[in-house]
């Protein structure tokens, strides 16, 4: 499938820079083993390495405990983006599946998961992820996934219903439909491409409101537990030290608006490449 | 005598697609001449209709003259062209839906036509709006002129429209395929409707069509529009009886049997 | 000639309830096999519901369908489709009826895929001789609808309802939105499928003098109801209703 909306994509420099910043940052996360300096849980020398302001040797300075922020950064991205990037997917796949189906069903699965949308967004997402993991303890990384992920799929869910249902009205599904096309089989090739591109608007969105979310999460310590490092945690520990050494806020602080920047920018160009529809590109 | 409207060599590009959509066009209109100008989709008719009124997308450049009562209208500053545009020389589109203003009454639009070029009663206004309606055939004018475009027919916008382009008795009436979105029995009353108001004025009419059947009952005069040049211009039984182009001849070859007067 | 469909007393009802006249009120046709029905009438006269009822793409409330003998008005499931494998549709814009992002190729295969009519390498072949058969390349297949001209797109139309090998097509305004010269051109080529592959046509058009050409016989639709039905020269030449006098009358008189 290569409908004109992703090659208008690619040949747009904003978004292909916001696609890099994200890629680099994946592969940032992915290989954080190999390329980081440090054991990022290593405190080689507490007394004389506290606190060391950037230098060669760390680049992003050192903690309390005298363990590399740089490490300690990179090695987050490989929690905190494997997190959202879980969370994200998670929530575009059941938004997306939920979405189709309320649209090609239509009838009561339409009513029930229009329902359950209706009510599930006038929630406020951070207060009921707080309050089930006040009741049930501090959550591993899995669990982080399928509870933001699993409470993320309402506007997904609620666009692809409204765009399935805007191209199930159009002549081609019509014409599909004629050739004896099955539901599924319009579903297939013919609708979930033509939503896609509105997908990964969602995607992108999503991932930009994700990265935060965990981030607040582990910062009020709810999400992810020391000594593993995240950059909600690093910021945590850093947020002591604002005054007296910025390094440790100021990194993940620039790696969380970096992505989610990203993001955002990545989003608001697919959002002009889809409006581009139909124009010549 | 000086023509009405006279156009040399216009050219009209697209710049950002590398292309020419009219490359070099001669034509002249005598007050009150009527002439079709016939082109398939893509031959530049509805860049032309606009070109004349300088009203071309701003993507597109042309050049050339365009000379309409004396006036060079591609040189002309923009107080003295809205003076042209409308009171001498006014124009009807094909979708009548489009070119209204959704939320605003008919008849408050077709008044504002008046009011926009001088006319200070709006009373006056109003009663010379719908005086016109009801002469371009719209039943009962004074209730259809309290309505909104969408609660009309496509005939009946297409009246309204045409009542706003006469309402200043131009010289000069530009139609670009003001028929094509009609039903047929609709389209034959409103070019009815188009022909009486043309002999009743004696205003030039320059109809833009794709289609021979509506060009040839309406138009004395007929050019042919091929690849952004006029391949054919002569009158309507010469060319319908002895087309030299090609293309010419191709196109008269699609009149159906049915069109054909016995 | 035996009827291949016969329809009587069709309703087509979009859910108005009373209050609205149906969109198709009481319609009975008969088209026999190899023949071309011109199906004609203004904007609202029902005449593309009639089209849609008879392929099934929306429900009829009332009246009996039968094509080649078999009641088709309630036909479900593989029956249902089975029967779109004879019976197909080309529509008025290509553009809007082709999915934009999809290869030529590939619409063109779809039916071949759903019906499988043939392993991968054969339909590669089926889809070049369809194209080929319309007036397209080979070539083509990898390209996008967008990258061609409207008669083209209108060929690709037909050459993905050619591929079911269907023996009945509706044709729903498919000249209507083509130049004059193109037009011409699709209505050739349809009159050649027909001659070659013995096809019977629904031809819906809004303009009558578009049909006197290629119709064997003519309906005239108005208000949800057939008003008329005559061979085609009698309709031009002697027209019984007031619609078929009004559409004749509306045809421009170019003074030869």
């Amino acid at each position: 499938m290569a409908g004109h909306t992703w090659r208008r994509l690619l040949a747009d420099r904003t978004a292909r820079a916001a696609a890099g910043v994200l890629g680099a940052a994946a592969l940032a996360a992915v290989l954080a083993p190999w390329i980081a300096g440090y054991d990022p849980t290593a405190q080689p020398d507490p007394v004389a390495l506290r606190l060391a302001a950037p230098s060669w040797q760390h680049p992003f300075g050192t903690d309390p405990f005298s363990r590399d922020v740089c490490s300690r950064v990179l090695h987050g991205a490989r929690i905190s983006l494997g997190v959202a990037a879980g969370a994200m997917l998670l929530s575009v796949t059941l938004g997306t599946t939920l979405g189709a189906l309320a649209a090609v069903l239509g009838g009561w699965v339409d009513g029930v998961v229009s329902a359950l949308v209706d009510v599930l967004i006038a929630m406020p997402r951070l207060l009921v992820v707080i309050a089930l993991v006040a009741t049930f303890g501090a959550l591993s990384p899995w669990w982080l996934v399928v509870l933001i992920g699993g409470s993320g799929w309402l506007t997904t869910a609620r666009i692809v219903r409204a765009e399935v249902r805007d191209h199930q009205q159009r002549e081609y599904v019509t014409a599909a439909r004629a050739l004896g096309a099955s539901r599924w089989r319009i579903v297939w090739r013919h609708l979930l491409p033509a939503v896609a591109p509105q997908v990964a608007v969602a995607a992108a969105l999503a991932l930009a409101a994700v990265i935060p979310l965990e981030a607040a999460l582990s910062f009020v310590g709810l999400g992810i537990q020391p000594p593993l490092p995240s950059w909600g945690n690093i910021l945590l520990d850093g947020s002591d030290y604002l005054t007296t050494a910025w390094w440790l806020v100021v990194f993940p602080m620039a790696a969380i608006t970096l992505t989610v920047g990203s993001a955002l920018v990545l989003a608001d160009r697919l959002r002009v490449a889809i409006a581009g529809e139909g124009r010549p590109s | 005598m000086n023509p009405l409207l006279s156009v040399q060599d216009l050219h009209v590009d697209a710049p950002g697609e590398g292309r020419s959509i009219l490359r070099g066009v001669h034509l002249t209109l005598d007050a009150g001449e009527t002439v079709g100008v016939l082109g398939t989709s893509g031959s530049g008719k509805t860049t032309l209709a606009l070109a004349l009124l300088n009203l071309l997308p701003p993507a597109l450049r042309a050049r050339g003259r365009v000379e309409f009562e004396g006036h060079d209208l591609r040189t002309l500053n923009h107080a003295a062209l809205c003076a042209v545009r409308g009171r001498r020389c006014a124009m009807v589109f094909q979708e009548p839906l489009t070119a209204l203003n959704p939320r605003q009454r008919v008849g408050a639009q077709v008044a504002e036509v008046a009011t926009a070029h001088g006319e200070h009663d709006a009373a006056r206004a109003m009663r010379s709006a719908i005086d016109l309606l009801g002469r371009t055939g719209l039943t009962d004018p004074g209730e259809r002129a309290q309505r909104f475009p969408h609660q009309l027919s496509g005939g009946e916008r297409q009246r309204v429209l045409l009542a706003m382009a006469l309402l200043l008795d131009p010289a000069l009436l530009i139609a670009d395929e003001p028929t094509s979105a009609l039903d047929v029995t609709v389209q034959a009353q409103v070019l009815q409707l188009l022909r009486e108001q043309q002999r009743a004025r004696g205003m030039a009419l320059l109809l833009v069509s794709h289609d021979l059947g509506v060009l040839a009952t309406t138009c004395r005069r007929l050019l042919v529009l091929h690849g952004g040049r006029i391949v054919e211009d002569a009158p309507t039984p010469q060319l319908l009886a002895a087309p030299v182009h090609p293309h010419a001849r191709a196109l008269v070859d699609t009149v159906r049997p049915a069109e054909r007067r016995a | 000639m035996t009827a291949l469909l016969d329809i009587r007393d069709l309703v087509v009802d979009y859910g108005a309830g009373n209050a609205h006249p149906a969109a198709v009120d009481g319609v009975s046709l008969t088209i026999a096999r190899g023949e071309t029905l011109a199906l004609v009438g203004e904007s609202g006269s029902g005449k593309t519901s009639v089209g849609r009822a008879i392929l099934r793409l929306v429900e009829p409330a009332a009246g009996t369908m039968r094509f080649d003998g078999t009641d088709i008005s309630t036909l479900a499931g593989d029956a249902l489709r089975r029967f779109r494998r004879r019976a197909q549709v080309v529509f008025q814009d290509p553009k809007a009826s082709l999915d934009p992002r999809m290869r030529v190729g590939d619409i063109v295969r779809e039916g071949i895929a759903i019906h499988r009519l043939a392993s991968h390498a054969k339909g590669d072949l089926r889809v070049t001789h369809l194209l080929e058969e319309v007036g397209l390349s080979a070539a083509d297949v990898g390209r996008f609808p967008h990258e061609f001209s409207g008669g083209e797109r209108q060929r690709i139309a037909i050459a993905r309802a050619l591929a079911v090998e269907p023996e009945f097509l509706v044709l729903d305004e498919a000249v209507s939105a083509l130049d004059v010269l193109v037009r011409r051109q699709v209505l050739e080529l349809l009159a050649r499928l027909q001659a070659a592959r013995g096809l019977t046509y629904l031809f819906i058009a809004h303009d009558l003098a578009a049909v006197e050409r290629i119709a064997t016989r003519v309906a005239v639709m108005h208000a949800g109801r057939i008003v008329e039905t005559a061979e085609t020269a009698t309709l031009f030449s002697a027209p019984a209703s007031p619609e078929a006098q009004a559409l004749l009358a509306a045809i421009p008189k170019i003074p030869w």
